[in-house]
C-alpha cells in the first residue's frame, strides 16, 4: 500500500499530513519537499528574519521528532518533476534525481513562486525576490551593507521589507504600479492609511510606476533604476515583491483543469475526482457567500482550512470549504489583520481613530457585516471573525462606538428576524395566516391569472388550486395556537417530565411549478404557524405567483425578513450555497426523487432536518368487480385533468390481479370498487 | 387490504384525496416527512424534553 504523496512541504503540506493523522487515517502519509530544509513558516521571512529576531531554524513548523512520530514519511531535497496516474487514482511521482515515489492518492501542495519582473538588467546583482529562506538570508546579509533600498511593488511582501529596512535605517523608496497599496487585499481607507503612515516613517513611496530598466553600477551590480517617464531612483538593492504565480506545472502535467490555480472544489478536489490539493495552488470556489467566481487565496489561514478540507476528503470524511479567509501582515509597530471578503462591500465604517493608528474598518454588503481590516485591534479582529463563522453582524450605525467592545455589539441579524417571529404569539401568528387566508380569497382573480399566465393551467384549475392552496393559510392558522407539549413524572419519581416543542429554525423551501401556490402555502403555512423564518425558491419556471403570494403575506402582517423569496435560473448552485449555510435548520422540497437524493445529501452535511415530497408511482387498482365507468371516470379526473404534472398522476393504471401476485398478496376478497390516491 | 398496501396514502374509491387537514406524503424513495395536518406542522416544530428534579 502506497497511501498518499503530499507534494510540497508547504503550510498546506505539513498541515494536510497532520491532519490525516489526527482524523486517523492510518495508511502510509509521505511528505515531499524541493528544498534541503524540514517544513518552515514563510511569514516571518520579510520581517523578523530580516531584522535578525529569528533564525531558519527558529521557524520550523515541527520538531525533527514530529514526522516520523506520527508516521509521516517527510522527504526533503527532492523536487517532483513528472507525475503520472491511473485512473483510479494511484500512480508515481518521480523527483529531479530520478527518486520514484508510488501514491494511491495524490495531494498538491506545490505554492506559488514569487512573479519575475521582465525588465531589462533583472539578472543584475542586488536584484532580489523573496519566497524562501534562502533568498531572504542572502537579502538580510545584503541589507547590512545596502544604503539605498527600492522596492518594487506594494503589496504585503514589498511592504513587510520596506518596513524592515527603514527599521534597520537604511533609505527606502517603494514603486508600484497600482494606484494604492495592497489593492488585491484591501480596501482604500486602509491602502490610504498605510501610505501616510510609511510615509510619515520615512519611506518614499510612488504610485502608477512604470519600471523601464535595472541599470548597472559598472560593477555587475544594479546602481539605478529608470522608470517609463523618464526619471531615475538610486538604489543599491532592490526587492521585487510583485505578486506570485501558482505552481501548477504538475496538475497541468496531469490534465486537470488550471485557471490561476489548480481547480478544486468546496471539497478540494480536483475535475479528475481523485487527486485534491489547498493551498496556494489552488483555485476553489469562494468559501464565503457572495457574487464571488473562483479565488486563490495567499494566505496561511487559507493555506490550514483547504489542507484539513482535503485531508478529510482522503480520510473520507468530507467536510466543504466554507472559512472565512484572513490574514495579517506587520509592517513597523502596525499590525494589519483583515478577515472576510471585503472586495463585495457597498458600505464601511471606521471605528477607532486612524490619526492614533489604532482602528478597524467594518464592511457591510446590504447591511450585513462581510469583513473587517483592523490596525492595532486584535480584539476587534477576533470579534469580527467569530461573527463571520457564526453568522453574526454588528449593525452598521453602532459599529463606530468604541466605548462598547464590538464582542458585545455583535447580533444574530438572520437569526434576528428568526427570534422575533419565534418569540411572537402562536395566536398572533394564527392571525396574520387568517388574514393572508381572506386576502387571497379577495384577490383569487388576480392570483387564478398569473398562475395561468405563468404555469398553463386552465383558469379554472387556477382557481381550484387557489381553494385548495388557500385552506393551508386556514387550517394551520387554527393549528398555530394549538402548538403543546406533555408533561409527566418520570417512572423513578425523582422528577418530572416535561416536553416542549419550539419552532427549528430557519426553513429553505423549494417548491415546484405544477402548483405554484398550494406548494408555496403547504410549506410556508405550517413554516410560519410553528414560528419558523423561510426562504422560498419557487421553481425557476414559475417565480410569479410565488411573488404575489409574499407581497399578500407582507400585506397580512408577516414581518419583514421572515418570508424571503430566491428566484434563480440555475438552482443547483443557489440551493448548495443555502443548504450549506450553518443557520439554516430545515429543507422541504417537492420534485423528483434523483434531486430530492441530491438535495439530502447536501442537507447530511449540516444535519437538517428535512421534508421531501418525491416523484414515484402512484398504482391505480381497478378490482375484478369494479364499477369500470366509475373508475374510467375516476382515472380520467386524477390522470388527464390538466394535461400536466400532477404530484400524484396515476402513473400505472392497473387491473388489480384476479390471482393476487406475490408481490401484492392481496386479501382473497378484495374490496369492490375503483381506488386511487390523490 | 389497506393494511397491505405499502404507501403513505390511499383514496378508497376516491380519486382526489388532498386535503390541508391529512398528511400528505409517499412511503419510501417517494419521500420523507407529511404536510398538512397536525403532521405537516410537527415538520416545523423541535422537541425539547426538560427534567424538573422533584
Amino acid at each position: 500500500m502506497a497511501g498518499t504523496l503530499i507534494i510540497g512541504a508547504s503550510q498546506a503540506g505539513v498541515q494536510l499530513a497532520s491532519s490525516l493523522r489526527e482524523l486517523g487515517y492510518t495508511d502510509p502519509v509521505t511528505l515531499v519537499g524541493a528544498k534541503e530544509h524540514p517544513p518552515y513558516q514563510r511569514p516571518p521571512l520579510s520581517k523578523a528574519l530580516l531584522l535578525g529576531d529569528a533564525t531558519p531554524e527558529s521557524l520550523l513548523f515541527r520538531a525533527p521528532g514530529f514526522y516520523p512520530d506520527q508516521g509521516i514519511d517527510l522527504v526533503t531535497g527532492e523536487r517532483v518533476v513528472t507525475v503520472e496516474k491511473a485512473a483510479d487514482g494511484s500512480g508515481i511521482a518521480t523527483s529531479a534525481s530520478g527518486r520514484r515515489f508510488p501514491f494511491d492518492r495524490l495531494a498538491l501542495t506545490v505554492g506559488a513562486r514569487a512573479r519575475r519582473l521582465p525588465v531589462p538588467g533583472n539578472d543584475l546583482a542586488g536584484v532580489h525576490y523573496l519566497r524562501d529562506s534562502g533568498e531572504a538570508l542572502r537579502l538580510r546579509e545584503q541589507l547590512q551593507q545596502a544604503s539605498d533600498v527600492l522596492v518594487v511593488g506594494g503589496g504585503f511582501i514589498g511592504l513587510e521589507v520596506a518596513a524592515s529596512a527603514r527599521t534597520l535605517g537604511r533609505s527606502v523608496t517603494v514603486v508600484l504600479a497600482d494606484d494604492r497599496l495592497m489593492n488585491r487585499a484591501v480596501q482604500p481607507p486602509i491602502s490610504d492609511f498605510f501610505a501616510e503612515a510609511h510615509r510619515r516613517r520615512g519611506v518614499d513611496v510612488h504610485f502608477g510606476v512604470a519600471l523601464s530598466r535595472f541599470v548597472d553600477d559598472g560593477a555587475g551590480r544594479v546602481g539605478r533604476v529608470e522608470l517609463a517617464d523618464g526619471r531615475t531612483f538610486q538604489a543599491d538593492l532592490v526587492v521585487v515583491g510583485i505578486g506570485a504565480v501558482p505552481r501548477t506545472e504538475l496538475a497541468e502535467q496531469l490534465g486537470l483543469a488550471v485557471d490561476d490555480g489548480v481547480v478544486v472544489d468546496e471539497h478540494g478536489v480536483a475535475p479528475d475526482g481523485t487527486t485534491v490539493a489547498a493551498g496556494d495552488c489552488v483555485s476553489c470556489p469562494s468559501p464565503v457567500p457572495g457574487p464571488f467566481g473562483r479565488m486563490r487565496f495567499e494566505s496561511v489561514s487559507t493555506a490550514v482550512e483547504q489542507a484539513k478540507v482535503a485531508a478529510a476528503t482522503l480520510a473520507g470524511v468530507p467536510v466543504p470549504y466554507r472559512a472565512a479567509p484572513w490574514f495579517w501582515s506587520d509592517q513597523f509597530d502596525l499590525k494589519l489583520q483583515a478577515a472576510g471578503l471585503s472586495a463585495v462591500a457597498d458600505r464601511y465604517v471606521v471605528r477607532g481613530d486612524p490619526a492614533a493608528e489604532k482602528f478597524s474598518v467594518l464592511y457591510y454588503c446590504d447591511g450585513l457585516l462581510v469583513a473587517a481590516e483592523c490596525v492595532n485591534s486584535p480584539a476587534d479582529l477576533m470579534a469580527v471573525r467569530t461573527a463571520l463563522a457564526k453568522g453574526r453582524t454588528v449593525p452598521p450605525e453602532l459599529a463606530d462606538d468604541t466605548s462598547v467592545p464590538l464582542k458585545k455589539l455583535m447580533q444574530d441579524v438572520a437569526v434576528g428576524a428568526a427570534e422575533d417571529w419565534a418569540a411572537t404569539p402562536p395566536r398572533r401568528r394564527g392571525e396574520i395566516l387568517q388574514r393572508a387566508f381572506a386576502l387571497l380569497q379577495e384577490r383569487k382573480d388576480d392570483f387564478a391569472l398569473v398562475m395561468t399566465r405563468e404555469m398553463g393551467k386552465p383558469l379554472a384549475e387556477a382557481y381550484g388550486e387557489i381553494t385548495y392552496g388557500g385552506e393551508f393559510l386556514r387550517w394551520f392558522a387554527e393549528e398555530a395556537p394549538r402548538i403543546s407539549g406533555r408533561y409527566g413524572d418520570n417512572p423513578a419519581g425523582t422528577g418530572r417530565i416535561v416536553v416542549s416543542r419550539r419552532p427549528v429554525g430557519p426553513c429553505y423551501l423549494i417548491t415546484p411549478w405544477n402548483f405554484p401556490l398550494a406548494m408555496a402555502t403547504r410549506k410556508i403555512a405550517p413554516a410560519l404557524a410553528a414560528g419558523c423564518t423561510v426562504v422560498v425558491k419557487p421553481a425557476e419556471l414559475t417565480p410569479l405567483t410565488t411573488l404575489l403570494f409574499t407581497a399578500l403575506l407582507t400585506e397580512a402582517g408577516v414581518p419583514a425578513g421572515v418570508v424571503n423569496v430566491v428566484t434563480t435560473s440555475e438552482p443547483g448552485p443557489l440551493s448548495a450555497r443555502l443548504i450549506g449555510d450553518r443557520r439554516l435548520r430545515k429543507l422541504s422540497f417537492t420534485g423528483s426523487t434523483p434531486v430530492g437524493r441530491r438535495l439530502l445529501a447536501q442537507a447530511a452535511d449540516n444535519v437538517l432536518r428535512t421534508s421531501m415530497e418525491l416523484g414515484g408511482n402512484a398504482p391505480f387498482l381497478v378490482f375484478a368487480d369494479a364499477d369500470l365507468d366509475a373508475a374510467v371516470d375516476g382515472a380520467m379526473a386524477a390522470k388527464f385533468r390538466r394535461r400536466s404534472s400532477r404530484s400524484t398522476p396515476r402513473t400505472r393504471p392497473s387491473p388489480w390481479p384476479t390471482t393476487p401476485s406475490t408481490a401484492w398478496r392481496a386479501t382473497s376478497t378484495p374490496p369492490t370498487s375503483p381506488a386511487g390516491t390523490a | 387490504m389497506i393494511d397491505r398496501l405499502d404507501t403513505g396514502m390511499l383514496g378508497l374509491n376516491a380519486g382526489v384525496i388532498s386535503d390541508a387537514a391529512a398528511p400528505f406524503g409517499g412511503v419510501k424513495q417517494s419521500g420523507v416527512g407529511r404536510e398538512g395536518g397536525a403532521e405537516g406542522i410537527a415538520e416545523y416544530l423541535a422537541t425539547k424534553y426538560t427534567l424538573i428534579p422533584r
